[in-house]
């Protein structure tokens, strides 16, 4: 009984700090908002001691009295290995470690450890209950957004966490093309990124949130076609250069770095409140509680910075020892300039690479919390030459141009496309260690490149095949995405199969690798162990067992959708029965009617998933005539 | 490479005529049919070393807005599966295309001169002037001397820059009859790599 035309693909911006949902309708992009009005759900996991799961703002409030418990940032630890977990350890108040043998990530969660994709899994499957929540419906598709600079165990890593989450993963989108894409559509008559005005005619989405006051006319002057883009986020930073014609958002180059962003500001403030409590008391402020309870306070102190000039830190530790100190701006943005110069210094390079000078940019957009801070706008007015434009809701404006991309994917608007780039060099380990580059950084995507394999010993059935991304020239340096073993190939002396090995990265920037021996024309066989990540199977298989500790949690998640199910099927059956049942034999008719009776006692008074599950099974089986029918009539209403 | 159809044709779903190779844009099929991919034919550019830019970004923007898999994400796999072939094809005519250097090789190649691996010769001064040049970085780096390092960068550029002129003129004339255009371009071409890594260290 599934409907493409009428399934509804939500945009999630799944971020380091906070992640939202949106969808686009009519007015333009909108973002699914609480009760209170506000669209984010922190990206934040706790388990209370009797085992309660909370997600978002509630796990939130109570970080420093569950500590150990309570998961933030997971963003950070996507797809890596335990050689940057380990720049990322001291400033964790829940415990890590890595698997043995496979270099995966896990975090405990009272008792449970969980890898960074079921604990990701779990905000989306917060975003989609509410996306389902507002519209009365199953969501099954969504656009996930990830940091351009994202590498393919995190993009990976992120579509699995989809998956886990019971989500068909339709496109990964970079975070600061998917914002080019919501301001693109987003401006009532200026149309800042379109050239000819004509083509982005859609009404749209809601600027009274703006939270600056760039106004309108400033950007119908400028008409820009090439757009920076500066994104810097709770824990990531992008900058991707984009140029802009009649509805084709074309990405020339993008430069990041996955681990730079708001939270490496908070750590500065963390470092020094640290060492100044050591030197003045002589205590070490590391209990996990009191880490929790720092990282809130260093946020705190940054986001008061950002409008005032100093603000008060204080903090009790017991026994009469009260820690104060006055921090001003000046020396707040002392500590973090080198973390901002990085930024230059990535924007320069994608400068470089999208062969421009600075006078080339015409617009500069602000995207991500982290450019609410004075000096960053400062320093981006000044590496480009411009005021920076922040029209959209900084927090906002990402998790809508998902949604604007998945318009576009769903058919929507066929005048709109978007055209990105691998924002990292991919190759092979040769002789001797060497990264051998197969495809180059900022490459257009979908890119494909071949590359022939052969056997060193006679009769070698498999060859490994260590796939790698990264800019430097030892593979020791790149990022190993896996072992690729090439399988079944057929017994042969040394040297004489052929085997074409194609590496195409797709429009998610994720990497497909097949294989093919080219002598006995045969596809051979391919396994993938993933570096850093799960294998497919795995995937498959923690879908499969949902998360085990929040099981009843699930339950309940699945008895919602599996009774949306219900309401849908029977809506759209009775529309179709209206429609074509006439010409249905009668006796089918009946039993399509008793079905639904029956479907939907049983949507009102079970509490047995499972048992839901087959009887809406055998109804879409018992409908199958009867849709075929509507499709064969609606065919013919169209000629 | 995938194979590219490079003349319009008739789509086999809605029977009009392709606007625009690869794909019917009247109904959105996807047109999978003849071998033999010219990537100036494929963005109808006349087969020369000197293009007209702007002519060359509009049918690559008109032929993605046909093939890119974003306009497919609701077809069946197999759809899905061609469209981003396609686009990947189309990506790397047009990256080719757009750069002199590849846009070179890519007409030398296919003019029937030796590839980089067939005809591995270099002019004759260049390799004692890079093995030179490389004992001068190495020198400069480990002094420090970051004056020298800009200075032998600005003079690479220069090599770099005057090599390309001589790219651009030889391959301007591959239709001259005989070898030697062809057999002088593949030694400019050959060179060009050594220039492009010297630059990549600096």
């Amino acid at each position: 009984m599934s409907d493409r035309s009428e399934e509804i693909i939500v945009g999630i911006d799944l971020g380091t700090t906070f992640s939202l949902v949106a969808y686009c309708d009519e007015r333009g992009p909108q973002v699914v908002r609480d009760e209170n009005g506000d669209g984010r759900v922190p990206s934040v996991i706790g388990v209370s001691p009797d085992g309660q799961l909370s997600i978002g703002w509630q796990a939130r409030g109570h970080a420093v009295e569950n500590p150990e418990h309570t998961v933030y940032s997971i963003k950070r630890l996507m797809g890596i290995g335990a050689d940057v977990l380990q720049r990322e350890l001291p400033y964790l108040s829940y415990q890590v470690t890595t698997d043995g043998e496979r270099d995966i990530v896990r975090v405990n969660l009272r008792g449970e450890w969980l890898t960074p994709q079921e604990i990701s899994a779990l905000i989306l499957r917060e975003l989609r209950s509410r996306a389902e929540k507002h519209f009365g419906r199953p969501v099954r598709k969504a656009v996930i957004t990830v940091p351009a600079y994202f590498d393919d165990s995190q993009r990976q890593a992120t579509r699995d966490a989809g998956q886990i989450a019971g989500l068909d993963v339709v496109r990964i989108v970079n975070e600061p093309t998917a914002a080019a894409l919501a301001y693109g559509l987003g401006q009532q008559r200026p149309r800042a990124f379109v050239q000819r005005p004509a083509t982005a005619s859609l009404p749209v989405g809601d600027t009274s949130r703006c939270s600056s006051a760039a106004t309108a006319g400033d950007v119908a002057a400028a008409a820009p076609s090439i757009v920076a883009v500066y994104d810097l986020g709770g824990g990531t930073f992008d900058v991707t250069i984009l140029r802009l014609s009649d509805g084709v958002f074309e990405v020339l180059s993008t430069h990041g770095d996955t681990h730079l962003g708001g939270d490496d500001f908070d750590r500065t403030i963390i470092t020094l409140v640290q060492r100044e409590v050591r030197e003045r008391f002589d205590v070490e402020i590391d209990a996990p509680a009191s880490r929790q309870a720092l990282r809130l306070l260093a946020e705190q102190v940054k986001i008061r910075l950002s409008g005032e000039a100093h603000t008060q830190i204080e903090l009790d530790l017991g026994r009469d020892r009260i820690y104060r100190r006055t921090l001003t701006r000046g020396e707040f943005e002392q500590m973090i300039a080198p973390l901002i110069e990085r930024t230059v210094i990535a924007c320069c390079r994608a400068l470089a690479d999208a062969n421009l000078q600075t006078d080339a940019i015409e617009q500069v957009v602000l995207v991500g919390g982290s450019t609410r801070i004075p000096l960053v706008r400062r320093r981006v007015e000044q590496i480009f030459n411009r005021t920076p434009y922040t029209a959209l809701n900084p927090d906002e404006v990402v998790a809508m141009g998902a949604a604007v991309q998945a318009q576009i994917l769903a058919g929507g608007r066929r005048d709109m496309l978007l055209l990105d780039v691998t924002p990292l060099s991919l190759g092979i380990e040769t002789m001797g260690g060497a990264m051998g580059k197969l495809i180059m950084r900022n490459t257009r995507i979908p890119c494909q490149a071949r590359e022939m394999f052969t056997t060193f010993v006679d009769g070698q059935t498999k060859v490994k095949i260590n796939v790698l991304q990264g800019e430097r020239e030892l593979a020791k340096d790149c990022r190993s995405l896996g072992a690729f073993t090439l399988t079944d190939i057929p017994p042969m002396p040394a040297g004489i199969p052929k085997i074409e090995v194609s590496f195409l990265i797709d429009a998610n920037g994720i990497l497909n690798v097949t294989a093919r021996e080219q002598r006995s024309g045969r596809s051979a066989g391919i396994q993938i162990v993933p570096a850093h990540g799960l294998t497919r199977e795995e995937v498959a298989r923690i879908e499969r067992e949902s998360v085990r500790f929040a099981r009843e949690d699930m339950t309940a998640h699945r008895l919602i959708d599996l009774r949306n199910q219900i309401e849908f099927d029977l809506h759209k059956t009775q529309q179709m029965l209206d429609r074509v049942g006439d010409r249905l034999p009668h006796a089918q008719r009946v039993a399509i009617e008793e079905g639904m009776r029956v479907l939907r006692r049983l949507g009102q008074t079970s509490e047995d998933a499972e048992r839901i599950h087959q009887a809406l099974d055998a109804f879409d089986r018992q409908t199958v005539p009867l849709a075929e029918l509507a499709i064969t009539q609606a065919l013919q209403e169209q000629k | 490479m995938t194979p590219i159809a490079t003349t319009p044709a008739k789509c086999a779903t809605c029977a009009q005529l392709a606007a625009t190779p690869l794909a019917c844009t009247d109904c959105h099929t996807l047109l999978e049919h003849v071998q033999g991919a010219d990537y100036f034919e494929l963005f109808g550019l006349p087969r020369r070393f000197a293009i007209d830019d702007a002519a060359l970004q509009r049918h690559y923007l008109a032929i993605s807005r046909n093939v890119h898999p974003d306009g497919f994400a609701t077809a069946e796999p197999e759809m899905q599966a061609l469209a981003l072939r396609l686009a990947a094809a189309v990506n790397r005519a047009y990256a080719v295309v757009k750069d002199p250097m590849l846009r070179a090789e890519y007409l030398l190649e296919t003019s029937g001169g030796k590839s980089a691996a067939d005809d591995k010769r270099v002019p004759p001064q260049l390799l004692g002037e890079v093995m030179m040049l490389r004992e001068e970085i190495e020198e400069a780096r480990l002094n420090g001397d970051a004056a020298t390092l800009a200075r032998i960068r600005e003079s690479v550029l220069a090599e770099r820059t005057a090599c390309e002129r001589r790219v651009a003129e030889l391959a301007g004339q591959l239709n001259a009859p005989g070898d030697e255009t062809r057999d002088r371009l593949r030694l400019e071409l050959n060179a060009m790599k050594y220039y492009q890594n010297l630059l990549a260290q600096l």
